[in-house]
């Protein structure tokens, strides 16, 4: 499905958010890439039908997505911002999603299983980790096999093998359905996203394929917050495997490696974890690629 | 039968999801109740007409205020949290959406509100249909215009704030009509407050601007 974005430029107020955004998004992954505030998840809501443009328009299969039920069969969205109402069941609360996607209990089970939840769905929501919060509302976006997906941040406080396993559906299904997702962090977005749309204060400031995008930052390591059981000998065995370029203990069970290879990082890490038995709590990516990327953009040249 | 469960759905959530809220005005409706019938059987009020204890127990300004202030938080529940995100986008008519969680919030309110009716009404023994029937379609304004007000500034806080101004004028301005004691241009002002007549004039004009306001409302999900 073909989502045409033309002219949209959205303001809160007397404050411009959103301007002149124009872009054609077609089947496979994009990724929205901005720091906060850049106007992720406005134009995701726009695309959505949930936010009206100040200017300009979204086309979706030839029709406004804004105050239309139907167009809305076709999109699958997961919010940032809204909570799921958290004394509900997981049951419950994808019983009712069942009942306004007009699905079947199949249905429900399936994106469950998609997202590995199903053994959580007598947990009440509150009682939920932040990270199977994020699962629960992944398989609310996929409800209904929609043929877009509108995913804003949909990573955000997911372990590292629930990412990886999330990543993968998303590859699994790219070449059938238009994949939108955001997000601050440059090899999160290039792991899997076959185009790349980089906002900047409301402004496009880039466009391009991942190549392009990673050729400006060949020479910037990444840096990443890993907090776990045993710090000291997860540390030892990070340089033993040439995972990382530095490495520094960061509080009591925390550590900040950097590394060229991020993807290979993220890769290892749980096998090396649970091969030496050490609980992974958190695993946090520092966007310090971005900063350098707007740099390089802002100052630089005007199009990848 | 895919609606009629949307609505039953629709009550199930906002009161498990305004729990605090819910069980507050249980509790408010239980003590009342008790003071009702404590008071009964020492005699205080075994005087009253049942349409004077509908007066004296429902328009009072407390159990008013706290109606309309749980109608409003009921209303607004959803579209404060960002939950509305997951109704909105979904193939259903938000028109619908807004019409259940009224028809929720009655449901519950109506419930409470007879808890403490009948605990009124039943002990003085002068039970009428037709005073039930009007403390119902009172109960339904007032569900309208809390939810129209919590619609219009989308804040739980102004909304109470709101609430409170407008129940006092209404209240005031009722109280003043029925002392005979009031300017021509009074009488007219008052018809635009009469949050607790059972007639829903009022009501029945802010239903079209509310659905309209809830189809235009804005999500940043």
């Amino acid at each position: 499905m073909e989502i045409e974005i033309l002219n949209v430029s959205k303001w809160y107020g007397s404050k411009p958010v959103l301007k002149d955004i124009n872009l054609t998004l077609t089947k496979g992954i994009t990724g929205l890439l901005g720091p906060n505030g850049a106007g992720k998840t406005t134009l995701i809501s726009i695309i959505a039908g949930l936010l009206k443009p100040s200017s300009g328009k979204v086309i979706i299969e030839g029709k406004n997505p804004f105050y239309n039920p139907p167009i809305r069969k076709e999109i699958g969205l997961l919010p940032e911002n809204s909570s799921i109402p958290k004394n509900l069941t997981v049951d419950q609360f994808m019983a009712w999603q069942r009942l306004l996607t007009d699905t079947t209990k199949v249905e429900t089970d399936r994106v469950l299983n998609i997202v590995g939840m199903e053994k959580y769905r007598k947990k009440k929501i509150k009682n939920l980790s932040k990270g199977m919060l994020g699962r629960i509302k992944f398989a609310t976006a996929l409800l209904g096999d929609p043929n877009i997906l509108l995913l804003d941040e949909p990573f955000n406080g997911i372990d590292p093998g629930g990412r990886k396993l999330l990543r993968n559906y998303l590859l699994y299904i790219a070449n059938k359905k238009t994949i939108i997702f955001s997000s601050h962090i440059l090899e999160e977005v290039e792991m899997i996203a076959n185009n790349i749309v980089v906002l900047k204060t409301g402004f496009i400031i880039a466009e391009g394929t991942p190549e392009g995008i990673r050729q400006l930052l060949t020479d910037v390591p990444y840096k990443v917050y890993i907090n776990c059981s045993d710090p000291i000998t997860l540390l030892k065995l990070l340089f033993d495997h040439r995972l990382i370029q530095m490495g520094k203990i960061e509080g009591e069970d925390g550590i900040i490696v950097e590394t060229f290879s991020y993807s290979k990082l993220a890769h290892l890490i749980p096998q090396i974890a649970i091969k030496q038995n050490i609980t992974i709590h958190r695993f946090i990516p520092e966007d310090m690629k971005l900063d350098k990327l707007f740099e390089y953009l802002t100052v630089g040249s005007d199009v990848i | 039968m895919r609606y009629l469960k949307h609505t039953l759905y629709v009550g199930f959530y906002l009161l498990k999801h305004n729990m605090a809220t819910t069980l507050s005005l249980l509790g408010y409706a239980i003590l009342i109740s008790i003071w009702n019938i404590t008071t009964y059987t020492s005699g205080v009020f075994i005087k009253h007409t049942a349409q004077e204890s509908l007066f004296n127990v429902f328009s009072s300004n407390i159990t008013l205020i706290l109606l309309s202030i749980v109608a409003s938080i009921l209303f607004l529940s959803d579209i404060n949290d960002g939950s509305i995100a997951y109704i909105k986008m979904r193939p259903m008519s938000h028109i619908y959406h807004t019409l259940s969680k009224i028809f929720a919030s009655w449901i519950f309110v109506s419930v409470i509100s007879t808890v403490i009716f009948l605990s009124d009404a039943l002990l003085v023994g002068t039970f009428s249909l037709t005073s039930y029937i009007s403390l119902l379609i009172t109960t339904l304004n007032i569900i309208i215009i809390s939810s129209f007000i919590g619609s219009l500034t989308s804040n739980i806080k102004a909304s109470i704030f709101v609430m409170i101004a407008y129940s006092s004028l209404s209240t005031s301005l009722h109280n003043v009509l029925l002392q005979g004691e009031v300017a021509s241009w009074l009488k007219s002002l008052s018809l635009i407050a009469p949050v607790y007549h059972a007639i829903p004039t009022i009501g029945i004009i802010c239903i079209p601007i509310m659905l309209i306001r809830e189809l235009h409302r804005n999500i940043r999900a």
